[in-house]
């Protein structure tokens, strides 16, 4: 653990991704373990973002996907000095037409967003100078949030599913011009897929601190970060009697925070006061977890657990030619224990102990064309899954893939009309326990979303209030994946969603 | 996934293995056995032998043997050479099904309480291991037994006998109906009693009946239990279960009038009880007797043959279910492994449905079935024509290994179980089956996971290796017990159900090369495997008499003859002869002056000769055995 914490150092924050107040994007969390989307049955295979029985994750997108700094209005020295407030949110209701709530009915990792979950977050900075000098400066970055379904005015429930996004502080230029330093809490991550609701590069959380280092149209980043989830894997706890008298007390006997460090380089190409330009990033990551021993509360059998290590490598080129009109491609490989992501434990283990075996591949494109009557989103993303645990025919091992093309066309400034047609598709290696054969689950899908965006036209124009009327077609491996026996949604391979719905970003914590 | 997708993907999906070896075609193969008395049967629980995945070690309490402890098919996979090397040639597995989880602090690991008879039990696996599994085995000559259960499913219903709607663990009521309870008490008149539990009543013949305090009430309504979080539910292939006891409308293994619903069997001597009684611990009776079941039941496992390409059966409880069952599912069976679809009544909404033919058909599918008892007579029963081909010979566990190999019982005990053996069992092979006769075919065993192991009862190494002698050199099929070979001592369930990592899959051992070697002379003496069997000497004496604990048996195939000697006495050497008190020494088949050579040691210098008469007198240390073999005959063992 000592040397987990040592590895902890510096984090440098890519420049490209710098957003100022009043900026149009803001960039979204991706906190497994944030409830999204619809209520998913216990057994259905389908992993959430890159990991095996977790809630979906990235409840929301709300950073702009456009890599084209130019895009942005400003950069971190346009903050306002003093108390400075953003938020993102995203509030949506619908029904499936049938006399219930609209349901998803997602069979990838990261599939369309209409029927996401309500999520909101509030995003609070104060900003002060250092000394006299108005370019070096300090801030503290605070970012409460509330997520999932459970909404005072719709449950009843006065319970809310509160989270912290963000809480950090950071100093810039001091002592080197260029220099961003920060330590804190943060969700940490580059251009997102905003179709998808997926950052398919990077996209971390952890508790650390970081450097930033920014020259010309260079930039390099560095993050170093812990974290100890509550899972036996990483934490136990154990009861032993009193001292004396009285109930009794516990003992730590495992502890083994996982210590991730990032590294990004991001080169820029383009001409100042150009409209056009590119960018190609690098990036990596290492994950470290000591040993420790796993003990059986009942028999108090001591179980081994070795060190273990992952990996990520992964490379990004996008070009734009203009404002909003920009093109992301995305490559991602990642081994060990950093195939499942920073947030999730193992939850499927080789006999020793190690998740050595484990990969993630990840192929991605997303892209944004406008006009003045006409926008268009395009991106996909091919992702293979392999799981650590032994097996030719590993259930919890699949490849998944998914295209979406969303047209908008403009019927004024404030009046679009967006739609959306996807398809996406899954396989997993092995037989679904249940029903005993390999399920290959696809979803075909239509949107329909008139909106009003009073900010204007743009594909990334918020607030967006919208109506939206879905139908997804789902074949009947699908329905096998998606929903248990008995469960209503089993027998409906049209699935309606019919609703409306709100969302908005602006002056975003993110970066 | 469309074109356009998979161009995507396409670079991503390379490296995934094809799912289509394990999906839809369920390839079976046609595992070449000659002749089932040319295998050595190993008996392992699945839970218990090899824990090669830990992901589905969910709710495992290692150490506390009532419980699961990890063991899965990927373990058989991972340890298959240790069977090899052993010398095995053959599995049985236990139960795959899904099971019950719990019940009354005890784990369903064994796989005898099924809940859903249709789908793989996730705590050893999915449908993709068990199939790698039993690729695995047959790529190295190892063939796979299936067990399965057709009397009971697990304690998924409860009787409720007062009526409150709820399973009582203690009802005030009548225990014993109109059957006297096990310890012979007559019932009390008026019927009163006392501590009866609503899972797992006393039989009556009339149905369980209902009770209040102001006496009978009628028939016991029978409630399904609905409890996912421990798969106790109604069971599997079957729809439509009512809460109430109405059948009306529930299909196949839901329906109430599918089981007999007459309570737990307390007296083992009453026919009655024994076959429409629950198997006690509240295992609910099938009502095999009704022609929809025996159809629905086929179906089932014919299913698995071909899912999982399984080489044979061991059909649990044999005496508890009807001849006409056996007749049935025996014949179905037989029908379906030599390539014919058979009806499927589970699958629903189709009346026109069919188990699908296997892709490749098998010859000598072995269905062997368990009746624990000591009576050859019952034991024999079920080998009558269109029933099994075989039976455990559970007569011979209880009169010779444990009367004779523990007990020092007088070897004549063997001489007598062999004529029981050729009296009861049928002599004429099934038809459609193993081409060889029952009473030529029974599964012999020491011990089993239902009884304590025999080190237990009788703690000498030296007797299990003699034990063993004969066991693999008798007529009939050997089957091992897991953990024999590692000198596994455990006393009754569960203690005898040891998880065997826990010796590091040890090959070094006394026990283990013992058996090692006597099935190395096994397989190189075809007389051994398949020769008849005539016993040379038996004796009643026990105690200090010459030939005391001695039994020798020839067994001879197309012309050749192996001679097998044992001492089963712990304390004297003993010798294959009478003179000491005026009788006689062993006359062998082996003409006068033939020199045999004994093969089990391997020693030159044990070579004898018999004389002119072609008698022979052997002479043997406490619990040695001998195996003579003509020079002429001797072949060079493998290594």
């Amino acid at each position: 653990m000592i040397r987990a914490a040592l590895v902890a150092a510096v984090v440098l924050v890519v420049p490209t991704l710098a957003l100022a107040q009043g900026a149009p994007s803001t960039p979204a969390n991706g906190a497994p373990g944030v409830p999204a989307g619809p209520p998913q049955s216990p057994n259905v295979p389908i992993p959430a973002d890159n990991t095996i029985g977790m809630p979906k994750a990235a409840p929301n997108s709300n950073r702009n996907p456009n890599p084209d700094p130019s895009t942005y209005t400003g950069n971190n020295n346009a903050v306002n000095f003093g108390f400075d407030y953003g938020s993102y949110g995203r509030v949506g209701v619908g029904s499936d037409l049938r006399g219930h709530e609209g349901y998803g009915s997602d069979v990838v990792s990261h599939g369309t967003r209409y029927e996401l979950a309500p999520y909101v977050e509030l995003a609070f900075y104060y900003t002060g100078k250092v000394g006299d000098d108005t370019y070096r400066k300090w801030r503290v970055v605070l970012v409460p949030a509330f997520a999932g379904g459970d909404l005072f005015h719709y449950t009843g429930s006065l319970d809310s599913h509160f989270i912290l996004r963000n809480a950090y502080a950071e100093v810039e230029n001091v002592g080197l011009k260029g220099l961003t330093l920060w330590v804190g809490s943060r969700t940490y991550r580059g251009d997102d897929m905003y179709q998808f609701n997926y950052w398919p590069l990077d996209n971390l959380n952890t508790v650390g601190a970081g450097a930033l280092f920014t020259k010309k149209r260079t930039t390099a980043a560095l993050h170093a970060g812990l974290n100890r989830l509550d899972s036996a894997y990483q934490y136990e706890t154990l009861d032993t009697p009193p001292r004396g008298l009285g109930a009794p007390t516990s003992s730590t006997v495992l502890d083994r925070p996982r210590a991730i460090v990032s590294f990004k380089l991001t080169q820029g190409f383009w001409r100042e006061g150009s409209t056009h330009g590119a960018k190609v990033a690098l990036y990596g990551e290492f994950h470290a977890l000591p040993s420790g021993d796993t003990t059986d509360a009942t028999t108090r059998l001591v179980t081994p657990l070795p060190r273990d290590f992952g990996w990520v490598a992964g490379a990004q080129l996008s070009g734009w030619l203009r404002s909003n009109v920009f093109l992301n491609l995305w490559f991602r490989s990642a081994g060990g224990l950093a195939a499942y992501g920073e947030l999730t434990a193992p939850t499927s283990l080789p006999i020793a102990h190690k998740v050595t075996g484990a990969l993630e591949l990840v192929g991605a494109f997303a892209g944004n064309w406008e006009s003045k009557y006409v926008g268009l989103m395009v991106a996909s993303y091919a992702r293979r899954f392999v799981d650590a645990a032994s097996g030719k025919y590993n259930s919890m091992s699949y490849t998944e893939g998914i295209v979406a093309v969303r047209p908008t066309v403009y019927l004024g400034k404030y009046f679009h009309l967006a739609t959306e047609i996807s398809f996406q598709g899954r396989q997993s290696d092995g037989l679904d326990p249940y029903f005993g054969r390999v399920l290959k689950p696809k979803v075909f899908r239509a949107s329909f979303a008139p909106t009003v965006s009073p900010t204007g036209k743009g594909s990334f124009a918020r607030p967006n209030l919208y109506l939206v009327y879905q139908v997804s077609r789902i074949n009947q491996d699908g329905l096998d994946a998606l929903f248990n026996a008995g469960d209503f949604r089993a027998l409906h391979d049209v699935v309606h969603y019919a609703g409306g719905g709100v969302e908005w970003w602006f002056n975003s914590s993110y970066r | 996934m469309n074109k356009t997708l998979l161009l995507c993907a396409a670079f991503l999906a390379a490296c995934a293995p094809d799912p289509a070896s394990i999906d839809s075609h369920y390839e079976t193969t046609a595992q070449p056995v000659e002749d089932w008395r040319d295998e050595v049967v190993y008996q392992l629980l699945v839970d218990r032998f090899g824990d090669g995945d830990v992901t589905n070690d969910y709710g495992v309490q290692p150490g506390e043997l009532g419980r699961f402890q990890g063991g899965d098919w990927q373990g058989v996979t991972n340890h298959l050479d240790y069977l090899t090397t052993l010398g095995v040639t053959a599995i049985w597995i236990s139960p795959v099904v899904r099971n019950l989880e719990t019940d009354a602090g005890f784990d369903g690991y064994h796989g005898y309480w099924q809940s859903d008879m249709t789908r793989p039990n996730p705590h050893f696996g999915d449908l993709g291991a068990l199939r790698t599994m039993v690729q695995a085995a047959h790529a190295k000559g190892i063939k796979v037994i299936l067990d399965l259960v057709t009397n009971h499913i697990g304690q998924l219903f409860y009787y409720d006998i007062n009526g409150n709607g709820q399973p009582d663990d203690t009802v005030y009521g009548a225990g014993c109906g109109v059957q006297p309870p096990a310890n012979s008490q007559a019932c009390p008149i008026p019927p009163v009693i006392t501590h009866l539990s609503e899972y797992d009543p006393d039989y009556d013949s009339r149905g369980v009946q209902g009770y209040t305090s102001l006496g009978f009430s009628g028939p016991a309504a029978v409630r399904w239990i609905y409890d996912a979080a421990i798969d106790r539910l109604p069971p599997l292939p079957g729809a439509g279960a009512s809460p109430d006891q109405s059948s009306n409308g529930a299909e196949l293994f839901q329906r109430l009038d599918w089981y007999h619903r007459r309570g737990r069997i307390t007296d083992y001597g009453i026919p009655d009880q024994v076959v429409n009684g629950d198997f006690p611990g509240g295992l609910k009776d099938v009502a095999t007797e009704r022609e929809d079941v025996r159809a629905a039941m086929t179906a089932v496992f014919a299913r698995w043959i071909r899912m999982a390409d399984f080489d044979g059966f061991r059909i649990d409880t044999l005496k508890h279910v009807d001849h006409g069952f056996w007749q049935h599912f025996c014949s179905g069976i037989r029908q379906y492994v030599a390539g014919q679809s058979i009806p499927d009544p589970t699958q629903l909404g189709s009346q026109a449905a069919t188990v699908p033919a296997l892709t490749v058909p098998k010859s000598h599918f072995f269905m062997f079935g368990e009746s624990f008892d000591g009576s050859d007579v019952l034991n024999g029963s079920f080998t009558a024509p269109n029933e099994v081909d075989a039976v455990f010979h559970f007569a011979q566990k209880f009169s010779v290994f444990d009367g004779v190999f523990k007990n020092n019982g007088p070897t004549k005990a063997i001489e007598d179980q062999l004529d029981r053996v050729t009296a009861n069992y049928s002599a004429v092979p099934q038809p459609g089956g193993i081409d060889v006769a029952p009473q030529d075919s029974l599964v012999n065993f020491i011990d089993n996971h239902d009884v304590a192991r025999f080190l237990f009862d009788k703690p000498s190494p030296d007797a299990l290796r003699n034990a063993l002698s004969f066991l693999l050199t008798e007529q009939g099929i050997p089957c091992i017990y897991y953990g024999t070979e590692q000198e596994f001592d455990g006393g009754n369930d569960p203690t005898n159900r040891e998880v065997l990592w826990s010796t590091g899959y040890d090959t070094t051992g006394a026990t283990f090369k013992w058996i090692q070697k006597l099935i190395g002379v096994r397989k190189a003496y075809a007389p051994l495997r398949r020769g008849t069997m005539s016993v040379k000497w038996s004796t009643t004496h026990v105690a200090t008499e010459q030939d005391a604990g001695v039994f020798a048996f020839e067994r001879s195939y197309m012309g050749k003859t192996v001679l097998v000697v044992v001492n089963t006495s712990d304390q004297k050497a003993s010798e294959t002869s009478a003179s000491n008190t005026g009788g006689s020494s062993m006359l062998t088949s082996f003409a006068g002056g033939t020199h045999l050579t004994e093969v089990l040691s391997g020693d030159a210098t044990q070579g004898i000769t018999t004389d002119a008469g072609g008698t022979l007198i052997v002479t043997l240390a406490p619990r040695a055995a001998k195996i003579f073999v003509p020079d002429g005959d001797v072949v060079t063992l493998a290594h």
